[in-house]
C-alpha cells in the first residue's frame, strides 16, 4: 500500500479536456491507477479492473455522492436550494436498505419488456423527425434528432405534456451544470432557482396524477404505491420522477450525437452499417464504449480501503473514470480504434455495473438502434460537415455535443443546393 | 484409465465474459435472486433454467445478476 500521487495539472473541467478528454485519460492511466485531485477533493480511478471492483463492492463503497454537486454551491445558491429543493437519495445515489425497494418499484413499472413495446411509437416519431430534415442541405442533427427524440421518449413515459419538452430540456442542461460544472456565484443562484422550479414542477405533476391517473409511468408508480404503501410514498415518487426526468434523456441524446460523430469520422464504419444493418446492435455497444455519454461516476469510501495499491481513507470521494476504463488496453485491444464489429465492446461500463446498473439501459439501447437503423436506410449518403467547431457541455460527468452539422444527402448534394 | 479431460479454454473464457457482462454473483442482492426473477423458469425449484437472452443456461435460485426482473407481468 502506498500514499496517493497527486494529479498535478489535471482538471476535468479545463476546456481542452472537456473537448477531448481521451489523451488526458490515457496519460493518467498509463501513469498510475489512482490520483488525488486537490482542487476537487476527489480521487480519480483510471483502470477498468479497479472501477469494476468498486462498482460491485457495496460493503466498502457508498453511492450517496453520485448526484451531489462536484463543487459545493455558494452560500446564496445553497440557500435557494434549501428553501425549495428536497431531494433525497432514491435510485442512483441510494444505498441499502433504501435502494432495493426504490429500484424494485421502478423495475415493476418499467420492465424491459414494456419498454420494448414502445418501439413502434418511438420508431414512428424518429422517422418523422428524420423525414423532416433529410432533404435539407445541412442540418444540426443534435437539434433536430438527438435532442428531441430521447426527450419525447422520456417525457412521454413520465407523462409530462409535450408542450413542456423544450422547457424541460433547457432545465435539464442547466441542472447538469450546477451538479457537475464550475459556475460563477451568479450562475449558481440562477440555476439553483431553476432546480427549485424543476422540483416544484415534478411535485405538481405527481400531485395531479394522484388525483387523475393516465397511461404513464408516474401513474403506474402511484398505482403501485396504493397497492404497496409500505414500499413507496408520493415523496419517493417525486424523487424518482425527478431523477428520471434527467437520466431518461440526457445520456441518450449524448450517445446519439457522439455515435454519429464517431461513425461519420470513421467513414468505413458507417458504410459497414449501411451495407450490413445486422451490425447495428454491436455498433451501439461500440459507440457506448468508444465515446460514451458518461465520463465519470462517483462513490465515497465507507471505510478505509485500497485501490490499485493506493490507500483511500474512509470518507474519501472517488471519481470512477468510465471514459478511461473504456480505453484501457488491459481490457480492450487497440482501444482507441472505433470498430463496430468489436467482439467485446459490450463489456463497457457506460451503464454502470451491478446493483446500480442503469434502469434505462434497454430504452437507451433501443433508441440508439432505431436512430441508426433509420439513418442508414433513409440517408445512407449522410456525411459530416467538415471543419466544424465542436462544443461540449462544460461538465465533468456527461459528454455531449451542443451541435453536430451533417449533410443528410452527402456533401456533394449539399453544395449543389447550397 | 481415461485421460483427464482438458479445460475447454473457449468455454471457460465465454463463462468468464458472461459473469463480467451480467455482474452475475452467487448470492442474493437486497432480497432479489434468480429464484424470484421473471426469467427463472421453474419458481420454487432450487435450480432451474434462466431464459434471459444473455443466459439460456442452468442457474441456482440463490444467484443474482444485473438483469434481474420482477415476476409480475403487464
Amino acid at each position: 500500500m502506498t500514499g496517493c500521487p497527486v494529479a498535478h495539472g489535471y482538471d476535468p473541467l479545463e476546456p481542452g479536456t472537456v473537448l477531448d478528454p481521451y489523451p488526458v485519460f490515457n496519460a493518467l492511466r498509463e501513469a498510475g491507477p489512482v490520483f488525488y485531485m486537490e482542487d476537487l477533493d476527489h480521487y480519480i480511478i483510471t483502470r477498468f479492473e479497479d472501477i469494476e471492483k468498486v462498482l460491485l463492492d457495496r460493503e466498502t463503497w457508498s453511492a450517496s455522492n453520485a448526484s451531489s454537486p462536484l463543487i459545493a454551491p455558494c452560500a446564496a445558491a445553497q440557500a435557494v436550494l434549501s428553501a425549495g429543493y428536497h431531494r433525497v437519495p432514491t435510485l442512483n445515489n441510494a444505498d441499502p436498505p433504501r435502494h432495493g425497494p426504490m429500484r424494485k418499484s421502478v423495475l415493476t413499472t418499467m420492465t424491459p419488456r414494456r419498454l420494448n413495446a414502445l418501439e413502434p411509437e418511438l420508431r414512428a416519431y424518429a422517422e418523422n423527425l428524420i423525414r423532416g430534415f433529410m432533404d435539407e442541405p445541412t442540418v444540426d442533427v443534435v437539434d433536430r434528432l438527438a435532442f428531441p427524440f430521447p426527450g419525447f421518449a422520456a417525457f412521454t413515459l413520465l407523462g409530462f405534456p409535450p408542450e413542456d419538452t423544450d422547457l424541460l430540456k433547457d432545465w435539464s442542461a442547466k441542472r447538469v451544470l450546477l451538479t457537475y460544472g464550475r459556475l460563477s456565484d451568479e450562475e449558481q443562484v440562477e440555476i439553483a432557482e431553476i432546480i427549485v422550479a424543476f422540483w416544484k414542477y415534478v411535485e405538481d405533476h405527481v400531485a395531479a396524477r394522484r388525483l387523475v391517473r393516465a397511461n404513464d409511468l408516474t401513474s403506474d408508480l402511484l398505482d403501485l404505491s396504493d397497492k404497496s404503501p409500505h414500499m413507496l410514498n408520493d415523496f419517493d415518487i417525486v424523487n424518482m420522477v425527478y431523477s428520471m426526468a434527467l437520466a431518461g434523456h440526457e445520456t441518450t441524446c449524448n450517445t446519439i450525437g457522439n455515435g454519429l460523430r464517431a461513425l461519420l469520422e470513421n467513414r468505413d464504419q458507417w458504410e459497414r452499417l449501411v451495407a450490413d444493418p445486422s451490425l447495428i446492435p454491436n455498433a451501439v455497444e461500440e459507440i457506448l464504449r468508444y465515446d460514451g455519454p458518461v465520463l465519470n461516476h462517483r462513490r465515497i469510501a465507507k471505510v478505509a480501503t485500497t485501490v490499485g495499491g493506493v490507500d483511500i481513507p474512509a470518507g474519501g470521494k472517488v471519481m470512477l473514470c468510465f471514459a478511461s476504463a473504456a480505453r484501457d488496453p488491459d481490457q480492450f485491444d487497440s482501444p482507441d480504434l472505433f470498430d463496430v464489429s468489436r467482439e467485446d465492446a459490450e463489456l463497457h461500463m457506460a451503464f454502470g455495473k451491478g446493483p446500480h446498473f442503469c434502469l434505462g439501459a434497454p430504452l437507451g439501447r433501443l433508441e440508439v438502434r432505431i436512430v441508426l437503423e433509420l439513418l442508414t436506410s433513409l440517408t445512407p449518403a449522410l456525411e459530416i460537415v467538415p471543419n466544424q467547431t465542436f462544443e461540449y457541455s462544460p461538465n465533468a460527468l456527461f459528454r455531449g455535443m451542443k451541435a453536430l452539422m451533417i449533410a443528410p444527402r452527402g456533401l456533394a448534394v449539399a453544395s449543389s443546393r447550397g | 484409465m481415461a485421460d483427464e479431460p482438458n479445460v475447454d479454454e473457449v468455454a471457460y473464457r465465454a463463462t468468464q465474459k458472461l459473469i463480467r457482462l451480467t455482474a452475475l454473483r452467487g448470492t442474493p442482492v437486497e432480497g432479489d435472486s434468480c429464484g424470484n426473477c421473471y426469467y427463472y423458469l421453474e419458481p420454487g425449484e432450487p435450480m432451474s433454467f434462466c431464459w434471459h437472452e444473455k443466459f439460456q443456461l442452468l442457474v441456482s435460485s440463490t444467484w443474482w445478476c444485473q438483469h434481474w426482473e420482477v415476476t409480475t407481468d403487464d
